[in-house]
Order: structure tokens, then C-alpha cells, then sequence
């Protein structure tokens, strides 16, 4: 099970992250919101803000903090720089490039531009076109095409860098790292969320 | 070479090698009396020295992902998938450690005080007679010279110690052990194990036999259910020789620990026809020394070991020591795997656990056991193993949509999946071999292996009938969108090598005798994975230990006989 678990972690990372596309891609929020508060080391500005706003169309504030708030583009910027090649960078970029693209294709403008009806007009299309995944087994793929788009793949690696926050990881979803026994089977109710650490 | 003539050069005993084999000799050993020097190659490395025990992802630089130099070190260990920050440094950087590779051959690691008993996935099963006399019924490689009956008492005497929980079964090709209290399956698994048992003949679900302890043993444990065990374990919930054979053989005083050792090769002495010791390069001062003992354990792992052999070079043994049937490095074997099926459940959606189990199912082979069971189109057999559980946030992949309402979603738990995944058997093959390359040194000067193995038909053809029956029992218990897989990947990727210096009976087709003692240098025993005759398809570990144990006792037996 090791192997398992271990693999349900880096297959998450890896699928999007390690190969040669990757990641994420653009848009930030409404039309009024287009600045940037931190400066990008490895996303140009304009692809840092699109990423800022498909991160918040993704995972948004709610009664939880959202994806922004718990600094996940930065994290992403940075993370681009650290784990990938400067191949596999420049291709994930040039991907996230082509999904800004896409975006002024539908709308006539670029995601971080976009109005909340926009937006969701351009991430309906793009979710619709999206295929899902099958989970994969001990770092053994269950389905050898890529059959996720670029909005699958960000999903992908946005989610899971998201929950594994410390704040996510510690404080939205239930925290348990000495279960110090297992309990096979219990009933849950309409409130029992997942564990954090799986 | 310039022979260090101090005492403390002598010893009755040198075991080469720190893992999981190794660390049993030793215990026997020096528990038993003699002045015991293990040589280990990796790094000086104590019981609790785990760094990465307790951190959470969110501790880890870049969550665990290894940046590209990174990978690059570690460029043949990461073809395993799951290399990452809190494991990597109990794996081998392959810079440092090259081998090479006429095919594939993922060659998997740890170089360290501990070996891989650190990070090994902790299953562990008998070998039974249907196992022990497939060779000699079949015709194939060599008959093994013990039986079931030879290793019995041996497994009992192992497992009393380390503690495996399991259940009993009273399968006769899989025995029971001495089990602690069995982990519990949960409710999916519950459901498919009642469907298969009710549906298949002689197909049984229960769950992993595993060195995780569900009670205090021996004062260890228990464990904590938090499946960070490939770190190592600071509540000591599972066997490790750092947990347990190391620190207890220290006990008797009579254990000298020598870290940063890389063993090139057994001397031998032409005047007594047997070994008088080894020769070491220092690791850090790339020094020479020798040492010298009445009795040497090789237990440098599958390949280590047989390539020590290889490089112990004598007027008596021109093509390696113990190689007069020409058998050293050949036969080598591993186990097939990551073939199978997975597939979802509806019906369960009110139901969850809690704790992250360390183990999975196992499902016993049920294939060529009788006459009924018998398979016209492969020989010998596979077990399964894997299990159930529900997905986290990682249903994302899975799951449509965006924005607030998926949030919602995601932090719910997810649907019920189910894998199973099959670990066959690999036949001896004398084309399937390890050989050094004397051309390319290590960075310590000692030749280079290169790999040429493959799988062959037999592998192949059962690897569709593990596809399907694995497909077939899912559908039988419920799932829907059940997906087959088969990804070969490359020997060696099982992390169970072996074989490379059999047993047998006849020195003329043999590396070793029935007591594990290399034919022709009789004080030197061999009781790592080189040793195995055939592969069986259960997890081999528990098997290195009962023959390390069986020989190492023996070894006592003989030194007290003054026989060696
Ligand atoms: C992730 C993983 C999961 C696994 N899961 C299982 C499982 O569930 N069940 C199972 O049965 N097995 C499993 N295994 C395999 C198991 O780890 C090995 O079979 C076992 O460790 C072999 O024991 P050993 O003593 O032969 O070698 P090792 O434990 O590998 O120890 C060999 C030691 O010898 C040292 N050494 C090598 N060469 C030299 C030299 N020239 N000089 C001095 N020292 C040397 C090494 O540094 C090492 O410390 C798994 C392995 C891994 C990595
Ligand atoms: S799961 Fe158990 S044995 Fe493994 S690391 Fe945790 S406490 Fe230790």
C-alpha cells in the first residue's frame, strides 16, 4: 500500500506537472480587478494574472478561504521554476499561452479581462471539452492517452497543491496525522468531510 | 595489498550487508556467541534517524516534488513513480552508483545502515511445497534442496519476532504463520471478499500478511495507522533491522558495526579450501582493509552479493567464486506486476474509515494448484494484491466541473475505487543474468554489473490471464466502469531480485548447498535472494529471513563442531 499511497501523491504532481505540458493556465478575475500584487518570477505578467483568476474561478472563497487567498498562483510561479526543465517549462508555458488564446477566441478577450459572465461562458466551454481521468494504480497508467485538456490538467494540479496548503491540510479539511488505530467502517453524515492526508 | 595485521581485523564472523537478511545473521551470530563484524557500504544511519517521519505535505519544498537534478541522481531508482523528497534518501543516487543495461532493468536501492528494511512494503507470505517442487516436477532450473518441512520451523522462529499480522487461512499452498491480530478490511473490501469466496472456487480475498504491528511486540509498536512507514518508523510499528535484529544483536556486546564499507570481494586461502575474509574500500578514505573471519554471511542483497562472488578471483575459482557450474549471475528472477484491474462501487456512499492502513488485500494464488485448477497456456501462478478506499480531493481528476459547488464536492468523501494488482511468478532462465563489466569501475574501483533479462513467454501469457481474472472477479462483486491494465514495465521494477547464486544439490549446477554455504568454500554463506531457486509469486522477504535464520544457526552449529 506504500506504493499506493505514495503514487496517489506524485501521481497528482506528476501528470500535470512533470510531464511536458503542465499545469495551470490563465485569467484572473472580473474586468475591474486587473492587477497584480506580487511580481512573477517565472509567469509573465500577463500569464500570472490569468492564472490568478482561473485559479479563483476554480477554487473560490466560499465559507473556506479560496485558492488565492492561500497563495496558490505564487506557489505555482515558483513551483514551475523549482520542478520543471527549462524544456518542459517553456512547453507548459507555450500551452498556457494557447489556453489564453483559446480564451480570447471565444470571448475577444483574455480571461483576467473577462466579465463573471464571460468567464463562465469561456470555463463552461472549456469544462465541457474536458475528459475525465482515470485513476492510476502504482505509478501504473490506467489510460494511456491524455485525454485531459489544459482547464483538466490545471484543475489537477491546482486542487491538489490547494489541500495540501497548510491551512487546507490543517484547518478546512479534518486533520489526522497520528489516527494511531483504523476504524474499517463507520456511517457518515451529510457533514463528514474527507480526510486530509490520504 | 597491504594486509592491516591488528586485532581487531579478526573476527568469528563478518556479515556483509545491513538489510533485511543481513540483519538476522547478524543477530543470530553475534547473539550466539561470536564477535560479529558487519560491513555495510551506505551511511552510518540509527534506529529514530527519520527527518521526514512527521512531515505533512505542506512541509516539504515544492510538496515533495523533486526538482529536475533531482531526478537526475536519482535517474533509475525514479522509474519506481514514487521518489520523492521524504523518501529519496533512502534510495541510491544511480550517479553514484552506475550499473548498466543491455536491457532494461530497474535495479531499486538503499544503500544505507537498515539496507531496504526501511523501506520495504512489508508483506510477507510463506513459500509452500507447491512452490518447492514446481522445479523438479516440471522440469525447470534446478530442484530445490529443502522442502517446506526444512523451512518450517525456521519461519515460525522468525515470525515469532518480528510480528506479522494476518489471518489464518489453512490454505495448504499458503501456510499460516505466527500471526498477531489481523488489520480489518473495510466495508468494500468486506463485500468483495463475500462475492469472490461465494462466486470462485479456491479464490479467497483476505487481508495483507504485514510486519505492521496491531499490538505492542517485543516492546515495539504498535503502529499508529499513518502509512508513512517507507521513512522509517519512530513508533517502531514495523520490522526494520534498525528496529529490531541491529540494536538487539548489539545487545550481546559482540557486534562491531563498520559503516562506509564497500566489500569488493572474499578472499580465499588455497592452503584450507575455504575463505579467510574480505576485502573492503573505505567509502570515505577510499582506503583498502581486509578483515578477517572463520565465517562470512553474504547478505549484500540479490545482486550485491552474487556480484561480490563474481569478483573473488582465485587460482581455485578463475570465473568467480562458487562459479564451477557457471550458474553465478544467471537464473535471475523478479516478480511481474502492475497488471490487473480497478474499478468503482456505488452503494457504499454512507460509509468511510478511518486511519491510514499500512496494508492492502491479498488475494493467494489459485491457479495450477490441482489438477482442477490446472492452466494449459502458463505454468506456476500469481497472488493479488491491493484494495479499496475512498477518493479524497484527488477525485478531481474524476470529477466535472469548477467553482464553488466543486469545492464543496471535493471536500466530501469521494467515490469507492477498488485495484487489484498481480505479482506472478518468474521462471529461472539460464539466459536471463547479471555479469560484471570489468572495463567500468564504481567510483570505489569495483567492476560495474550489466544487466540482460527480459520476461519471457511464460510471464507474458500468464499476464493476460492476470488482466482478465482480476477484471472478471470485480465485475462479479459489482464495480462499473472496471478497466483492465498491463504495464510490463521491466524486471526488477517488482524490487524483489533474485536467484543469481542458487541452491541445489549438485555443485555442477549450483552456486550454493542446502545450507546456503557456497559449493567449494564452505565458510561462506550466501542467504539473500541470490539463494532462491525458483521465484514462487509471494513477497520473498519473510523467505530470505527463515533461510538466514536456518543457516546462521547452522553456521553456529558447525563452528561449535569445529567444522568450520
Ligand atoms: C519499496 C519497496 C517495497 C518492497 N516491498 C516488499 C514487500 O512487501 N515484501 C517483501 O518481501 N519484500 C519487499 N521488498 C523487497 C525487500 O526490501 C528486499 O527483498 C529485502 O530488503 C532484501 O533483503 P537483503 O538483506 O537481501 O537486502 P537489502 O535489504 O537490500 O540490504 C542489503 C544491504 O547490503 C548493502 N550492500 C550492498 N552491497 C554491498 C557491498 N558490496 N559491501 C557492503 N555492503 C553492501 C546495502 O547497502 C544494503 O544495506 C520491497 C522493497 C522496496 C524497495
Ligand atoms: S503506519 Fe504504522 S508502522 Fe508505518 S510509519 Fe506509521 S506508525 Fe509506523
Amino acid at each position: 500500500m506504500e506504493r499506493r499511497e505514495a503514487m496517489k501523491n506524485m501521481a497528482l504532481a506528476m501528470g500535470y506537472t512533470l510531464s511536458a505540458s503542465t499545469l495551470a493556465s490563465l485569467m484572473t478575475s472580473c474586468g475591474e480587478q486587473v492587477t497584480l500584487d506580487w511580481p512573477p518570477k517565472n509567469f509573465s505578467k500577463e500569464q500570472a494574472l490569468n492564472v490568478e483568476t482561473l485559479c479563483d474561478a476554480i477554487i473560490p472563497k466560499t465559507d473556506t478561504p479560496g485558492a488565492k487567498e492561500l497563495g496558490v498562483p505564487q506557489f505555482l510561479d515558483s513551483f514551475i521554476g523549482e520542478v520543471m526543465t527549462e524544456a518542459d517549462r517553456a512547453a507548459y508555458l507555450k500551452e498556457l499561452d494557447a489556453f489564453i488564446q483559446l480564451c480570447v477566441d471565444s470571448q475577444g478577450k483574455q480571461l483576467y479581462a473577462c466579465d463573471e459572465a464571460e468567464k463562465k461562458a469561456f470555463l463552461d466551454e472549456q469544462n465541457a471539452q474536458n475528459k475525465m481521468k482515470y485513476p492510476g494504480i502504482w505509478g501504473a497508467d490506467m489510460v494511456k492517452a491524455d485525454m485531459r485538456n489544459f482547464f483538466g490538467k490545471f484543475k489537477d494540479t491546482l486542487v491538489w497543491v490547494f489541500f495540501t496548503t497548510k491551512v487546507a491540510g490543517e484547518e478546512i479539511l479534518p486533520y489526522d496525522p497520528v489516527p494511531g488505530g483504523y476504524d474499517a467502517c463507520f456511517t457518515i453524515t451529510p457533514d463528514t468531510k474527507s480526510w486530509s492526508l490520504g | 595489498m597491504m594486509q592491516d595485521q591488528s586485532n581487531t581485523n579478526y573476527y568469528d564472523a563478518i556479515v556483509v550487508g545491513s538489510g533485511i537478511s543481513g540483519g538476522w545473521a547478524t543477530k543470530i551470530l553475534a547473539e550466539g556467541g561470536m564477535k560479529t563484524l558487519m560491513l555495510e557500504r551506505g551511511r552510518m544511519l540509527r534506529h529514530g534517524e527519520y527527518p521526514t517521519a512527521g512531515l505533512d505535505p505542506w512541509d516539504m519544498p515544492n510538496r515533495g516534488v523533486l526538482t529536475p537534478e533531482q531526478n537526475q541522481e536519482y535517474n533509475k531508482q525514479t522509474r519506481t513513480g514514487w521518489i520523492s523528497f521524504d523518501n529519496k534518501d533512502m534510495f541510491v543516487k544511480d550517479v553514484n552508483n552506475p550499473y548498466d543495461e543491455d536491457k532494461r532493468f530497474d535495479w531499486i536501492r538503499g544503500y544505507q545502515v537498515g539496507g531496504r528494511s526501511i523501506t520495504w512494503g512489508r508483506q510477507t507470505y510463506r513459500l509452500s511445497d507447491l512452490d518447492f517442487e514446481a522445479n523438479a516436477k516440471e522440469g525447470i532450473g534446478v530442484d530445490w534442496p529443502i522442502r517446506y518441512k526444512d523451512l518450517a520451523p525456521w519461519y515460525d522462529y522468525v515470525e515469532k519476532y518480528v510480528g506479522i499480522s494476518g489471518q489464518a487461512m489453512g490454505l495448504p499452498h499458503l501456510p499460516d504463520g505466527q500471526f498477531l491480530p489481523p488489520m480489518e478490511l473495510n466495508c468494500v473490501e468486506q463485500h468483495t471478499k463475500e462475492i469472490i469466496e461465494s462466486t470462485f472456487d479456491s479464490r479467497y480475498l483476505t487481508i495483507g500478511r504485514v510486519t505492521n504491528l496491531t499490538q505492542q511486540h517485543n516492546g515495539r509498536g504498535p503502529c499508529q495507522y499513518r502509512n508513512r512507514c517507507i521513512r522509517g518508523c519512530p513508533y517502531s510499528g514495523y520490522f526494520s533491522s534498525l528496529s529490531s535484529t541491529i540494536p538487539d544483536a548489539e545487545k550481546s556486546g559482540n557486534l562491531t558495526i563498520r559503516a562506509n564499507s564497500v566489500v569488493l570481494s572474499v578472499i580465499y586461502d588455497e592452503s584450507t579450501g575455504k575463505a579467510s575474509g574480505v576485502r573492503i574500500v573505505d567509502a570515505e578514505t577510499k582506503e583498502t582493509h581486509e578483515f578477517f573471519a572463520k565465517v562470512i554471511f553474504l547478505n549484500a542483497s540479490a545482486i550485491g552479493s552474487t556480484s561480490i562472488l563474481m569478483n573473488s578471483i582465485s587460482d581455485r575459482f578463475p570465473n568467480g567464486m562458487g562459479n564451477d557450474s557457471d550458474q553465478l549471475g544467471r537464473n535471475l528472477m523478479d516478480h511481474h506486476y502492475r497488471v490487473g484491474a480497478m474499478g468503482f462501487i456505488d452503494g457504499f456512499e454512507d460509509k468511510y474509515y478511518k486511519g491510514r492502513r499500512p496494508n492492502g488485500i491479498y488475494i493467494p494464488r489459485f491457479r495450477n494448484l490441482d489438477e482442477a485448477t490446472k492452466r494449459d497456456d502458463y505454468l506456476r501462478g500469481f497472488g493479488y494484491q491491493g484494495g479499496a478506499g475512498r477518493a479524497g480531493f484527488d477525485q478531481s481528476a474524476y470529477t466535472d466541473g469548477y467553482g464553488a459547488e466543486y469545492k464543496e464536492q471535493l471536500m466530501k468523501p469521494g467515490p469507492w475505487s477498488m485495484s487489484l494488482v498481480g505479482f506472478g511468478e518468474m521462471l529461472p532462465d539460464p539466459s536471463n543474468r547479471v555479469y560484471l563489466n570489468h572495463d567500468k569501475k564504481d567510483p570505489y574501483g569495483m567492476p560495474t554489473v550489466t544487466f540482460d533479462c527480459e520476461f519471457k513467454d511464460n510471464e507474458l501469457a500468464m499476464r493476460k490471464d492476470m488482466k482478465t481474472s482480476a477484471a472478471e472477479m470485480l465485475e462479479a462483486a459489482g464495480f462499473r466502469d472496471v478497466r483492465e491494465y498491463d504495464d510490463l514495465g521491466a524486471p526488477g521494477l517488482g524490487i524483489h531480485e533474485m536467484g543469481t547464486a542458487r541452491m541445489g544439490h549438485d555443485p555442477k549446477t549450483s552456486v550454493l548447498n542446502k545450507w546456503n554455504q557456497v559449493h567449494g568454500a564452505e565458510n561462506v554463506f550466501v542467504t539473500d535472494g541470490a539463494a532462491m531457486t525458483s521465484s514462487a509469486c509471494q513477497n520473498p522477504s519473510l523467505t530470505y529471513m527463515a533461510l538466514t535464520a536456518r543457516a546462521a544457526h547452522y553456521a553456529l552449529d558447525q563452528v561449535k563442531k569445529k567444522n568450520l
